[in-house]
């Protein structure tokens, strides 16, 4: 090491202490992150403990299937997979249409398991992965944040990270999504990326160039990095924090990135074609400029140099611009796409994509889940902020970017808090670290042994790490000058207000443990598959009315059958009732929906020849009005109806179904809502209160159901199945027949 | 831009062997490179992906060089404090390696 | 009991003239003594010559068409009493179920025995009967228009006084003979003198007398006005039209296969595919089962939720064509509706895949691309000149001059000490990109 020691080499001095006191103190990190992996992944398994290990929700069961698909057909097959169990009769061309990388990932897993001899089923593989790589990135969050501050903000960034409700929501036992991998890719990929700019070393921007890729192949948010990088070297740019190695990184990255990123099928030529992509590739354009204009620098007159660059600065500046959108214009760039615009305005979904609008997780975060989803570290947060602007060296501008980007779209879409949370985790560890710098810098030994008993499982792991504060500040060097480094040093005398302070802090750390337990368990860990309900007496029971219809489904049903159903369920029952579908939650064509939408909107009479269009056979919907079910398709119906009227406008129109400006059902409901398909089907031989619409039902609602016959209803009224009648023998209608055969 | 190019050349001139190797590379790929462009503006862009794992295949080329170049050359020695001229080539070989892969893997 | 006239009697009819398909052999024959202008034994005999086995029974029996749900006859005649309504083994429901069964059906009601079953079963089918008393009348000839040159091509015949019936919208409705345009229907038990045009209940050819129907799963249904029609040569071409001795045709199998012949796969866009179907019609003489001779007139749709392709079938029942350019689940429909024939129906699904990935043309097989694979090797190959010749170039020294490896870290070190306090300038970065 040189004399004039910069931050980031801190950083790593007590680990390159070759001493005893080193090697234990290795040991002891090794502990303290394993533990608190094992903690992270522990904590996801209450869905498994108290439902039992199932997929999860809707998206999961696909890729569960897509698992399946791969692991008994093989890669080739699968890329080429025509999945004509879907979408019927447009099916999907799947292999091109989705991300791989979580499929392959653990089919590897699973195969790895197999080789070593554990006959695991790949089921297992699946609910299990998303907890297995949450441990991953808490480990990866701790390098990321060690090279932002020090070990022990490192080791608390991990545990926040493994604990935040925020990503536990999407990390939980079976909950097998493309979000599971991703995150901790995400992480990874920050953290080469860190790297690679510190170092300026290629080495490591290949390696964060394979992790992107990586990404790439497993989640459609990959745009967050392509466009996060480029911010932040435009941003140093823009702070005239040029230097040969952030050339190095970002260059090396997005070339090799690039390329890479264009080897999947679904991504294809985007990236050099997307607008999403663009700014990406504009910033690798602006590098060369500014790397060969600070070349020309050094070899030129200041006067002749500034001409020379103002001059060719605009010109290049106004050409690209114009080149940018006349490509667009003239098709060659694609433009952003509806889901990128709804970033922007929220209300834009609403108005021209009512389909995107329509998914929950699309929709603008409320404050209460800010607090939910990340408890005490939203206030830590924006500490943690201010810190890294004291700080402000170019991996703290990242964190910044990262920080101010990610609470923007957080705020904007509620799925989007799960990008918010690892830089929240990051951010507060680095501001609770830095406080508890200031108040323990001269701690003593004594403290740390004292703490070594272990008292509750996670308390424990807390007061590890305060014993970590303890001694990495100990070993600090006095001849340190950075900011944090300058925080230790206003160490507050008094013994008692250090306890006080640091106690308080450890009150904080075990609140928020407790928090996000809690939080976990009670709102988190529902499959949503099965639902747990309590009596009044305070009893809880399950409901397992899916299941049960989707079950029904696979073993009375032909094995061709066509179910439509809202598409929601496409998944479903294409995963455990194992049964054609018209729509699904890979909501990829409008039309085709909107179809679907249309067919539950109008009259009987209209929709029969559309249904036998569709060679439907079964229609399924689910309906809430018996248990008190809110998320069921008549309060979905709205969106059915606008999504199929902005489609087929003359048909339906969603004034028709208001009365006197409300949504109401029921009896007293407009025509056009009392003679809808789904009205029809969700009360036919229902009576009493509908209870999510507060509504009284009775026999004359629904006078007359012709076209469809009931098949199938669960338990709980929740899941009803209807067959589609076939066209009448003798050519009569089929009110006609209806009525003659009900005789 | 005459200036320009004098100052270019004059620095190539008084660089060192290994630094002339690297600039005399970079200036074949530029020449690879413009040659591809030109060919798909005259040509048409038929096979996408060929054309572009082509002309990737050499810009990325182009940046590792120029890393390399960057990380050897002594007056930059401030900046890559971690890098020595050895690492800094073995790592352009890592990155070359990837790239290839990925070019042939793309270019089909 | 019900009277059986012995199969026996099918033996001694040495010239057959007409074999029934082997599924429409079992005939009923409901009648009450009401009857006293059709003769029902000889009516029998004659079916039973034919090839029927043929059951006689009277309403008052309660014969049964339904046996736990299974159907116990294939043909059934009803020939109106005096009874108004048949019974509960005679129910309108029962004799659709009859023919939704497959069964076939032949009634006949007349002005006067006018039973409210058989009304009902009109209606269902969408035409309706006159009510009780209501007479066909043509006073100035005998002629008779017949609709379906396929079923009774002709017809003639003094029909006055037999019953009619009007048809409704049901488009599987065949009227089989109808009244001249000079004729109408009126009841003619009310006075004459009061008569007006409002006490007719049809007029020329809306009076139908003879009504057929054949439904999707082709049970064939008749009704007639009037005995006379199940005489002569018009009765003898109904009965064998109802029990389907004639225009009866099936559908033995589709199939569809590939190039290399592979049936129930899925095909790529694009590829060729043979389509097959193998259509008999019934020949009576024979008693035996022959190709269709008309199978060009046949038509295959190819569809996904809108047709593709429609195409007649050759004359050998095969087409050849091209998948389209289009994956998904397509149909191969078939829907052949002559009236009069059988109906034939096949739907089979099959998909149609995207190209797969490797089925594309590799780069090397386009000219084109060529240019951009030796972009790709010739920095590939430029990269291992360079490799070698750089490492056997002399490594880069301190001061620009070239020194040997050992030496660089001792003197990077040195110069870090040096330039400490600038920026970062001295950064050299391609600088051949100007050039262009």
């Amino acid at each position: 090491m040189s004399a004039e020691t910069t931050p980031l080499q801190t950083a790593v001095l007590p680990e390159k202490r070759g001493t005893k006191h080193g090697k234990l103190l290795r040991v002891i990190k090794f502990i303290i992150l394993s533990s608190i992996a094992a903690a992270a992944v522990s904590m996801r398994l209450y869905s498994v403990l108290r439902f039992e290990s199932i997929i999860h929700e809707y998206d999961p069961w696909f890729n569960f299937r897509a698992t399946k698909y791969l692991s008994e057909h093989g890669y080739q097959k699968f890329l080429n997979w025509f999945d004509n169990r879907s979408w019927y009769p447009l099916g999907r061309v799947t292999g091109g249409t989705l991300f791989p990388g979580l499929m392959v990932t653990s089919n590897i897993v699973h195969k790895l398991l197999l080789f070593l001899g554990l006959p695991v089923d790949i089921r297992e593989v699946c609910v299990l992965f998303a907890p297995a790589f949450s441990g991953l990135t808490a480990y990866f969050t701790y390098l990321l944040t060690r090279e932002m501050k020090d070990d022990v903000s490192g080791m608390l960034a991990a545990l926040f990270v493994g604990m935040a409700p925020g990503y536990i929501s999407r990390s939980v036992a079976g909950s097998y999504d493309n979000e599971a991998i991703s995150i901790t890719l995400l992480m990874a990929t920050f953290y080469f990326w860190i790297k690679a700019v510190k170092i300026g070393s290629v080495l490591y921007a290949s390696i964060c160039a394979l992790s992107y890729f990586y990404m790439v192949s497993a989640w459609g948010g990959y745009v967050f990095i392509t466009n996060m990088i480029p911010l932040h070297v435009f941003v140093l740019l823009l702070m005239g924090r040029y230097h040969a190695r952030l050339y190095t990184a970002y260059c090396t990255w997005y070339s090799l990135g690039t390329l890479a990123s264009m080897q999947i099928p679904f991504v294809g030529t985007l990236p050099v074609k997307g607008s999403e992509h663009m700014s990406a590739l504009g910033v690798f354009g602006l590098l060369q400029i500014v790397a060969f204009a600070s070349f020309l620098k050094s070899k030129v007159t200041p006067k002749q140099f500034k001409l020379t660059v103002i001059t060719s600065t605009v010109a290049i500046i106004a050409l690209s611009a114009f080149g940018l959108v006349a490509l667009t214009y003239a098709g060659i760039v694609l433009p952003w796409t509806g889901r990128f615009y709804s970033l922007w305005d929220t209300n834009y979904a609403k108005i021209h994509i009512p389909i995107i609008a329509s998914v929950s997780e699309h929709q603008p975060t409320p404050w209460t889940s800010f607090f939910m989803d990340l408890s005490v570290l939203t206030w830590f947060f924006p500490v943690g902020v201010y810190l890294a602007i004291q700080e402000l060296r170019d991996e703290h501008v990242f964190l910044i970017v990262y920080a101010v980007f990610a609470s923007y779209f957080s705020g904007v879409m509620v799925r989007l808090v799960l990008t918010l949370t690892p830089i929240v985790a990051v951010c507060s560890a680095i501001a609770i670290s830095a406080l508890l710098d200031v108040y323990n810098t001269s701690g003593s030994e004594k403290e740390t042994v004292d703490t070594n008993t272990p008292i509750a499982e996670k308390s424990d792991k807390t007061t590890k790490s305060k014993a970590k504060v303890t001694k990495v500040n100990d070993d600090a060097k006095p001849d340190q000058v950075s900011f944090f480094d300058s925080l230790g040093r206003k160490t507050v005398g008094s013994t008692l207000s250090r306890i006080l302070a640091v106690s308080s802090f450890a009150l904080y750390i075990i609140m928020f443990v407790k928090q996000s337990d809690y939080v976990t368990e009670s709102a988190y860990s529902s499959p949503s598959v099965v639902l747990s309900s309590s009596s009044p007496d305070g009893q809880t029971f399950l409901i397992d009315d899916f299941r049960e219809a989707y079950y029904w489904l696979r073993m009375n049903t032909d094995e061709d059958a066509k179910i439509l159903s809202w598409w929601d369920y496409g998944y479903q029952i294409g995963g455990m009732a194992d049964r054609t579908t018209l729509v699904d939650n890979n909501t990829w064509n409008n039309t085709h929906i909107g179809m679907v939408g249309r067919i539950m909107s109008v009259d009987e009479d209209r929709a029969y020849p559309l249904l036998l269009q569709h060679d439907v056979d079964y229609i399924l919907i689910i309906f809430g009005g018996a248990i008190n079910f809110n998320g069921d398709d008549l309060n979905k119906f709205l969106w059915m109806i606008r999504i199929s009227g902005g489609i087929w406008p003359e048909e339906v129109k969603e004034s028709d179904y208001y009365t006197n400006g409300y949504y109401q059902v029921g009896s007293d409901s407009s025509d056009a809502m009392r003679n809808s398909l789904l009205h029809k089907m969700s009360f036919w031989r229902f009576q009493g209160m509908d209870r999510p619409r507060r509504v009284k039902i009775d026999a004359n609602t629904v006078p007359s159901l012709d076209i469809v016959e009931e098949a199938y209803t669960s338990a709980n009224w929740m899941v009803r199945i209807y067959r589609v009648k076939k066209p009448d023998e003798f050519g009569r209608d089929l009110h006609k027949a209806t009525a003659f055969d009900n005789k | 831009m005459i200036n320009i190019l004098q100052i270019v050349c004059k620095d190539h001139q008084n660089a060192p062997a290994r630094i002339k190797l690297i600039d005399q590379f970079m200036v074949y790929l530029l020449i690879c490179g413009i040659a591809q462009f030109a060919f798909c503006i005259v040509v048409g862009n038929y096979p996408f992906n060929a054309f572009l794992a082509g002309f990737g295949t050499v810009v990325a080329q182009f940046v590792l060089l120029a890393n390399l170049r960057q990380q050897i050359n002594p007056a930059n020695a401030k900046e890559f404090k971690q890098i020595s001229p050895t690492r800094a080539f073995s790592d352009f070989v890592f990155g070359s390696l990837v790239l290839h892969f990925l070019g042939y893997h793309f270019v089909n | 009991m019900v009277s059986r006239l012995l199969t026996i009697l099918l033996a001694l009819c040495a010239s057959v003239l007409a074999i029934p398909p082997p599924e429409s052999q079992r005939v009923l024959i409901v009648h009450d003594e009401a009857n006293s202008d059709l003769d029902v034994q000889s009516l029998g005999a004659d079916l039973v010559s034919r090839g029927y086995n043929v059951d006689v029974a009277q309403f008052t029996q309660h014969p049964q068409l339904l046996h736990f749900g299974e159907r116990v006859y294939d043909n059934v005649l009803i020939l109106s009493g005096k009874l108004k309504a048949f019974g509960k083994t005679l129910r309108a429901a029962d004799f659709l179920q009859h023919m939704k069964l497959g069964g076939n059906l032949l009634m006949l009601s007349t002005p006067k025995h006018n039973p409210s079953t058989v009304r009902e079963v009109a209606d269902q089918l969408g035409f309706t009967v006159a009510p009780k008393g209501v007479e066909y009348a043509n006073d100035f000839n005998n002629d008779l228009v017949a609709h379906q040159a396929y079923i009774i091509p002709e017809a003639s015949g003094d029909l006055n006084g037999a019953s009619v019936a009007k048809l409704g919208d049901n488009e599987l409705l065949l009227p089989l003979i109808s009244g001249a345009p000079t004729s109408y229907s009126f009841n003619r038990m009310k006075q004459a003198a009061n008569t007006t045009v409002s006490d007719v209940f049809a007029l020329g050819e809306d009076n139908t007398l003879a009504v057929g129907l054949q439904t999707l799963s082709n049970s064939r249904f008749a009704w007639i006005g009037s005995p006379e029609l199940l005489k002569g040569e018009i009765g003898n071409k109904l009965t064998s039209w109802v029990f389907k001795e004639m225009n009866n045709l099936r559908l033995v199998k589709a199939t569809h296969v590939n190039e290399l012949g592979e049936s129930d796969v899925f095909y790529q866009v694009n590829e060729p595919v043979v389509y097959c179907a193998q259509v008999e019609e019934w020949d009576p003489k024979d008693g035996k089962w022959y190709a269709y001779l008309y199978r060009d007139e046949i038509q295959l749709e190819l569809r996904m939720l809108d047709p593709y392709y429609r195409l007649n079938l050759k004359r050998t029942g095969c087409i050849a064509f091209n998948m389209p350019d289009q994956y998904g689940m397509f149909t191969f429909h078939l829907d052949y509706k002559t009236p009069g024939f059988s109906f034939l129906k096949d739907d089979q699904i099959v998909t149609v895949l995207q190209r797969s990935n490797d089925a594309w043309d590799r780069s090397w097989t386009i000219t084109n691309s060529w240019v951009y694979l030796g972009g790709v090797t010739t920095s590939v190959m430029g990269f291992m000149a360079f490799v070698v010749l750089y490492l056997a170039a002399p490594s880069v020294g301190t001061d620009g001059t070239e020194s040997t490896d050992g030496k660089v870290e001792k003197a990077s070190s040195q110069t870090k000490k040096a330039e400490s306090s600038s920026a970062s300038t001295g950064t050299k970065s391609e600088p051949k990109k100007k050039k262009s």
